[in-house]
Protein backbone atom coordinates (compact mmCIF):
# COMPACT_ATOMS: atom_id res chain seq x y z
CA UNK A 1 0.00 0.00 0.00
CA UNK A 2 1.66 3.32 -0.95
CA UNK A 3 1.35 6.36 1.36
CA UNK A 4 -1.21 8.12 -0.10
CA UNK A 5 -3.86 4.87 0.37
CA UNK A 6 -2.45 4.68 3.68
CA UNK A 7 -3.52 8.17 4.85
CA UNK A 8 -6.84 7.80 3.39
CA UNK A 9 -7.08 4.89 5.28
CA UNK A 10 -6.06 6.88 8.44
CA UNK A 11 -8.52 9.42 7.79
CA UNK A 12 -11.59 7.03 8.14
CA UNK A 13 -13.25 7.09 10.87
CA UNK A 14 -12.25 3.69 13.38
CA UNK A 15 -9.74 3.05 11.17
CA UNK A 16 -6.64 5.29 12.70
CA UNK A 17 -5.14 2.77 14.47
CA UNK A 18 -5.32 -0.16 11.64
CA UNK A 19 -3.61 2.50 9.16
CA UNK A 20 -1.14 4.00 11.94
CA UNK A 21 -0.17 0.17 12.58
CA UNK A 22 0.39 -0.28 8.66
CA UNK A 23 2.59 3.00 8.62
CA UNK A 24 4.99 1.77 11.32
CA UNK A 25 5.53 -2.11 9.88
CA UNK A 26 6.53 0.02 6.64
CA UNK A 27 8.75 2.71 8.19
CA UNK A 28 10.03 1.32 11.61
CA UNK A 29 12.75 -0.35 10.71
CA UNK A 30 14.13 1.98 8.16
CA UNK A 31 13.72 4.79 11.04
CA UNK A 32 14.89 2.64 13.36
CA UNK A 33 18.51 2.24 11.83
CA UNK A 34 18.35 5.97 11.13
CA UNK A 35 18.33 6.77 14.56
CA UNK A 36 20.99 4.03 15.55
CA UNK A 37 23.74 5.33 13.40
CA UNK A 38 23.34 8.56 14.83
CA UNK A 39 23.17 7.34 18.75
CA UNK A 40 25.19 4.49 18.64
CA UNK A 41 23.18 2.26 21.00
CA UNK A 42 20.17 0.26 20.64
CA UNK A 43 18.54 1.22 23.57
CA UNK A 44 18.55 4.96 22.87
CA UNK A 45 17.47 4.12 19.49
CA UNK A 46 14.47 1.79 20.46
CA UNK A 47 12.83 4.95 22.96
CA UNK A 48 13.99 7.72 19.93
CA UNK A 49 12.15 5.32 17.70
CA UNK A 50 8.70 5.06 20.05
CA UNK A 51 9.26 8.41 20.99
CA UNK A 52 8.96 9.50 17.49
CA UNK A 53 5.87 7.30 16.30
CA UNK A 54 4.14 8.90 19.02
CA UNK A 55 4.51 11.83 17.79
CA UNK A 56 3.73 10.90 14.82
CA UNK A 57 0.53 9.38 15.40
CA UNK A 58 -0.04 13.15 17.34
CA UNK A 59 0.50 15.04 15.02
CA UNK A 60 -0.96 13.18 11.97
CA UNK A 61 -4.18 14.57 11.68
CA UNK A 62 -2.58 18.14 11.17
CA UNK A 63 -0.23 16.69 7.84
CA UNK A 64 -1.12 18.73 5.28
CA UNK A 65 0.73 16.41 2.30
CA UNK A 66 2.56 19.46 1.64
CA UNK A 67 5.57 16.98 2.17
CA UNK A 68 5.73 13.43 1.66
CA UNK A 69 5.18 10.84 4.56
CA UNK A 70 8.44 9.09 4.75
CA UNK A 71 10.39 12.27 4.27
CA UNK A 72 7.67 13.79 6.79
CA UNK A 73 8.64 10.82 9.40
CA UNK A 74 12.34 11.23 8.87
CA UNK A 75 12.01 14.97 9.59
CA UNK A 76 10.21 14.10 13.38
CA UNK A 77 12.86 10.89 13.63
CA UNK A 78 16.11 13.41 12.94
CA UNK A 79 14.71 16.18 15.06
CA UNK A 80 13.82 14.17 17.87
CA UNK A 81 17.76 12.24 17.71
CA UNK A 82 19.41 15.73 17.11
CA UNK A 83 17.53 16.84 20.51
CA UNK A 84 18.40 13.70 22.07
CA UNK A 85 22.33 14.29 21.34
CA UNK A 86 21.99 18.33 22.19
CA UNK A 87 20.67 17.01 25.63
CA UNK A 88 23.54 14.14 25.96
CA UNK A 89 26.21 16.96 24.88
CA UNK A 90 25.31 19.35 27.67
CA UNK A 91 24.81 16.17 30.32
CA UNK A 92 28.58 15.51 29.18
CA UNK A 93 30.18 19.01 29.31
CA UNK A 94 28.69 19.11 32.76
CA UNK A 95 30.71 16.03 33.88
CA UNK A 96 33.36 17.01 32.13
CA UNK A 97 34.00 14.54 29.37
CA UNK A 98 33.50 14.26 25.95
CA UNK A 99 30.76 12.87 24.18
CA UNK A 100 32.07 11.71 20.92
CA UNK A 101 34.28 9.99 23.33
CA UNK A 102 31.75 8.68 25.10
CA UNK A 103 30.24 7.02 22.04
CA UNK A 104 33.18 5.83 20.65
CA UNK A 105 33.33 3.45 24.34
CA UNK A 106 29.61 3.02 23.97
CA UNK A 107 30.60 1.66 19.96
CA UNK A 108 33.32 -0.61 21.61
CA UNK A 109 31.20 -2.40 24.33
CA UNK A 110 28.09 -2.49 22.18
CA UNK A 111 27.11 -6.15 22.00
CA UNK A 112 24.80 -5.31 19.07
CA UNK A 113 27.37 -4.32 16.70
CA UNK A 114 28.79 -7.15 14.51
CA UNK A 115 31.15 -5.43 12.18
CA UNK A 116 35.01 -5.75 11.93
CA UNK A 117 38.06 -3.48 12.65
CA UNK A 118 37.80 -1.54 9.88
CA UNK A 119 34.16 -1.01 10.11
CA UNK A 120 34.56 0.30 13.68
CA UNK A 121 37.26 3.17 12.57
CA UNK A 122 34.58 4.07 10.00
CA UNK A 123 31.52 4.19 12.69
CA UNK A 124 34.50 6.26 15.30
CA UNK A 125 34.31 8.76 12.41
CA UNK A 126 31.17 9.15 11.92
CA UNK A 127 30.39 9.83 15.42
CA UNK A 128 32.67 12.60 15.61
CA UNK A 129 31.70 14.82 13.00
CA UNK A 130 28.72 17.90 14.14
CA UNK A 131 25.74 16.10 14.85
CA UNK A 132 23.22 17.59 11.97
CA UNK A 133 26.53 16.77 9.43
CA UNK A 134 26.31 13.67 10.68
CA UNK A 135 22.92 12.89 9.92
CA UNK A 136 23.57 14.65 6.37
CA UNK A 137 26.12 12.15 5.80
CA UNK A 138 24.31 9.07 7.15
CA UNK A 139 21.22 9.22 5.07
CA UNK A 140 23.05 10.08 1.80
CA UNK A 141 25.89 7.53 2.20
CA UNK A 142 23.85 4.54 4.14
CA UNK A 143 20.40 5.43 2.84
CA UNK A 144 20.99 6.85 -0.36
CA UNK A 145 18.65 9.71 -0.34
CA UNK A 146 18.80 12.15 -2.82
CA UNK A 147 19.94 15.64 -1.89
CA UNK A 148 16.37 17.04 -2.77
CA UNK A 149 14.57 14.61 0.01
CA UNK A 150 17.62 15.49 2.34
CA UNK A 151 16.70 19.27 1.95
CA UNK A 152 13.33 18.05 2.27
CA UNK A 153 14.22 16.66 5.77
CA UNK A 154 16.38 18.95 6.79
CA UNK A 155 14.85 22.30 5.93
CA UNK A 156 18.11 23.09 4.53
CA UNK A 157 18.93 24.04 0.86
CA UNK A 158 20.43 21.51 -1.34
CA UNK A 159 23.70 23.65 -1.99
CA UNK A 160 24.50 23.57 2.14
CA UNK A 161 23.90 19.71 2.05
CA UNK A 162 26.15 19.24 -0.93
CA UNK A 163 28.97 21.45 1.06
CA UNK A 164 28.22 19.40 4.23
CA UNK A 165 28.08 16.19 2.46
CA UNK A 166 31.60 17.01 1.03
CA UNK A 167 33.18 18.14 4.64
CA UNK A 168 32.09 15.17 6.42
CA UNK A 169 33.35 13.09 3.51
CA UNK A 170 37.08 15.19 3.78
CA UNK A 171 37.07 14.21 7.82
CA UNK A 172 36.33 10.65 7.16
CA UNK A 173 38.85 9.90 4.67
CA UNK A 174 41.36 12.33 7.12
CA UNK A 175 40.54 9.92 9.97
CA UNK A 176 40.71 6.86 7.79
CA UNK A 177 44.07 7.32 6.35
CA UNK A 178 45.18 8.09 9.88
CA UNK A 179 43.70 5.20 11.40
CA UNK A 180 43.57 2.38 9.17
CA UNK B 1 50.67 6.94 -6.78
CA UNK B 2 46.76 7.15 -6.35
CA UNK B 3 45.42 7.40 -2.53
CA UNK B 4 43.29 4.92 -1.49
CA UNK B 5 39.72 5.68 -0.85
CA UNK B 6 38.53 3.79 1.69
CA UNK B 7 34.43 5.55 1.95
CA UNK B 8 34.36 4.23 -1.30
CA UNK B 9 34.56 0.87 -0.31
CA UNK B 10 31.29 -1.20 -0.50
CA UNK B 11 32.04 -3.00 2.71
CA UNK B 12 32.10 0.46 4.66
CA UNK B 13 28.50 0.45 3.52
CA UNK B 14 27.43 -2.95 5.25
CA UNK B 15 25.51 -2.32 8.69
CA UNK B 16 27.44 -3.40 10.86
CA UNK B 17 24.70 -2.80 13.89
CA UNK B 18 22.57 -5.72 14.67
CA UNK B 19 19.50 -5.62 17.21
CA UNK B 20 18.03 -8.06 19.61
CA UNK B 21 16.04 -11.39 18.25
CA UNK B 22 12.58 -10.32 17.42
CA UNK B 23 12.99 -6.53 18.59
CA UNK B 24 10.75 -5.53 15.32
CA UNK B 25 7.84 -7.69 16.05
CA UNK B 26 8.76 -6.40 19.62
CA UNK B 27 9.14 -2.45 18.89
CA UNK B 28 5.94 -2.70 16.72
CA UNK B 29 3.76 -4.06 19.32
CA UNK B 30 5.09 -1.58 21.61
CA UNK B 31 4.20 1.29 19.54
CA UNK B 32 0.65 -0.47 18.74
CA UNK B 33 -0.09 -0.62 22.39
CA UNK B 34 1.24 3.39 22.75
CA UNK B 35 -1.24 4.45 20.92
CA UNK B 36 -4.25 2.30 21.73
CA UNK B 37 -3.56 3.65 25.00
CA UNK B 38 -2.97 7.27 24.10
CA UNK B 39 -6.50 6.97 22.41
CA UNK B 40 -8.00 8.36 19.60
CA UNK B 41 -5.63 11.27 17.91
CA UNK B 42 -6.67 14.22 18.00
CA UNK B 43 -8.12 15.81 15.65
CA UNK B 44 -7.16 19.77 15.16
CA UNK B 45 -9.10 22.34 16.55
CA UNK B 46 -9.19 25.72 17.35
CA UNK B 47 -7.77 25.00 20.83
CA UNK B 48 -5.42 22.29 19.49
CA UNK B 49 -3.90 25.38 17.23
CA UNK B 50 -3.73 27.93 20.01
CA UNK B 51 -2.72 25.87 23.06
CA UNK B 52 1.08 26.63 22.87
CA UNK B 53 0.14 30.59 22.57
CA UNK B 54 -2.30 30.31 25.24
CA UNK B 55 0.61 28.20 27.89
CA UNK B 56 2.96 31.44 26.99
CA UNK B 57 0.44 33.97 27.72
CA UNK B 58 -0.39 31.73 31.01
CA UNK B 59 3.10 31.86 31.50
CA UNK B 60 3.88 35.32 31.60
CA UNK B 61 0.24 35.84 33.40
CA UNK B 62 1.51 33.70 36.25
CA UNK B 63 4.73 35.69 36.62
CA UNK B 64 3.41 39.17 36.51
CA UNK B 65 0.98 38.13 39.32
CA UNK B 66 4.15 36.12 41.20
CA UNK B 67 6.60 39.59 40.90
CA UNK B 68 3.30 41.74 41.69
CA UNK B 69 3.12 39.50 45.10
CA UNK B 70 6.16 39.41 45.47
CA UNK B 71 6.37 43.16 45.50
CA UNK B 72 3.27 43.84 47.70
CA UNK B 73 4.76 41.19 50.41
CA UNK B 74 8.15 42.63 50.76
CA UNK B 75 7.90 46.47 50.26
CA UNK B 76 7.78 47.81 53.68
CA UNK B 77 4.74 49.17 54.07
CA UNK B 78 3.36 51.05 57.94
CA UNK B 79 0.57 50.27 59.43
CA UNK B 80 -2.31 52.48 60.97
CA UNK B 81 -1.23 51.48 64.17
CA UNK B 82 2.75 53.12 63.61
CA UNK B 83 1.10 56.08 61.75
CA UNK B 84 -1.29 57.47 64.48
CA UNK B 85 1.86 57.11 66.72
CA UNK B 86 4.33 58.48 64.53
CA UNK B 87 1.49 61.79 64.00
CA UNK B 88 1.28 61.96 67.94
CA UNK B 89 5.38 62.37 67.95
CA UNK B 90 5.43 64.79 65.48
CA UNK B 91 2.52 67.00 67.42
CA UNK B 92 4.67 66.26 70.86
CA UNK B 93 7.78 67.44 69.10
CA UNK B 94 6.46 70.73 67.45
CA UNK B 95 4.81 71.71 70.79
CA UNK B 96 7.82 71.34 72.23
CA UNK B 97 7.88 68.88 74.90
CA UNK B 98 10.32 66.07 73.36
CA UNK B 99 13.64 67.34 72.45
CA UNK B 100 15.93 64.64 70.69
CA UNK B 101 19.27 65.35 71.82
CA UNK B 102 20.92 64.59 75.27
CA UNK B 103 21.48 68.04 76.05
CA UNK B 104 18.80 69.43 75.26
CA UNK B 105 17.08 67.02 77.76
CA UNK B 106 19.98 68.19 80.36
CA UNK B 107 19.13 72.40 79.43
CA UNK B 108 15.31 71.44 79.79
CA UNK B 109 16.04 69.73 83.23
CA UNK B 110 18.73 72.47 84.80
CA UNK B 111 16.45 75.33 83.79
CA UNK B 112 13.10 73.46 85.35
CA UNK B 113 15.12 72.71 88.63
CA UNK B 114 16.73 76.54 88.66
CA UNK B 115 13.05 78.07 88.10
CA UNK B 116 11.68 76.11 90.79
CA UNK B 117 13.98 76.71 93.32
CA UNK B 118 13.82 80.59 92.63
CA UNK B 119 9.93 80.23 92.61
CA UNK B 120 9.46 78.80 96.12
CA UNK B 121 9.44 81.16 98.80
CA UNK B 122 12.17 81.29 101.66
CA UNK B 123 9.37 81.41 104.40
CA UNK B 124 7.80 78.13 102.71
CA UNK B 125 11.16 76.43 103.02
CA UNK B 126 11.54 76.89 106.43
CA UNK B 127 8.11 75.51 107.94
CA UNK B 128 8.41 72.42 105.80
CA UNK B 129 12.04 72.25 107.11
CA UNK B 130 10.99 72.75 110.65
CA UNK B 131 7.52 70.28 110.13
CA UNK B 132 9.27 67.19 108.52
CA UNK B 133 12.59 67.19 109.74
CA UNK B 134 13.75 66.08 113.39
CA UNK B 135 16.70 67.95 115.39
CA UNK B 136 18.49 65.18 115.31
CA UNK B 137 18.86 65.03 111.48
CA UNK B 138 19.68 68.86 111.53
CA UNK B 139 22.39 68.71 113.99
CA UNK B 140 23.99 65.74 111.91
CA UNK B 141 24.46 68.00 108.54
CA UNK B 142 26.49 70.37 110.33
Amino acid sequence: MDDKDLLELFKEEGKENYAFNLIVDKYGERLYWHIRKLVASHEDANDLLQETFIKAWAALPRFREESRLYTWLYRIATNETLTFIKRAKLKAFLSLSDYSRQLENQLEADPYFNGDNTQMIFQKAIMRLPSKQKAVFNMRYFDELSYEDISEISGTSVGALKASYHHAYQKIQEYLKETI
Amino acid sequence: MKQKNYIEDPHLKKNPFTVPPGYFNEMRSQVAEKISSAGRSPKTGFITVIRPQLALVSAFVIIFFIGYAALTIFTPRASESDLSTLTAGNQYIEEGFLKTTFIDFFDVDGENETADIHTIPSEEVISYISENIDIITLTSLE
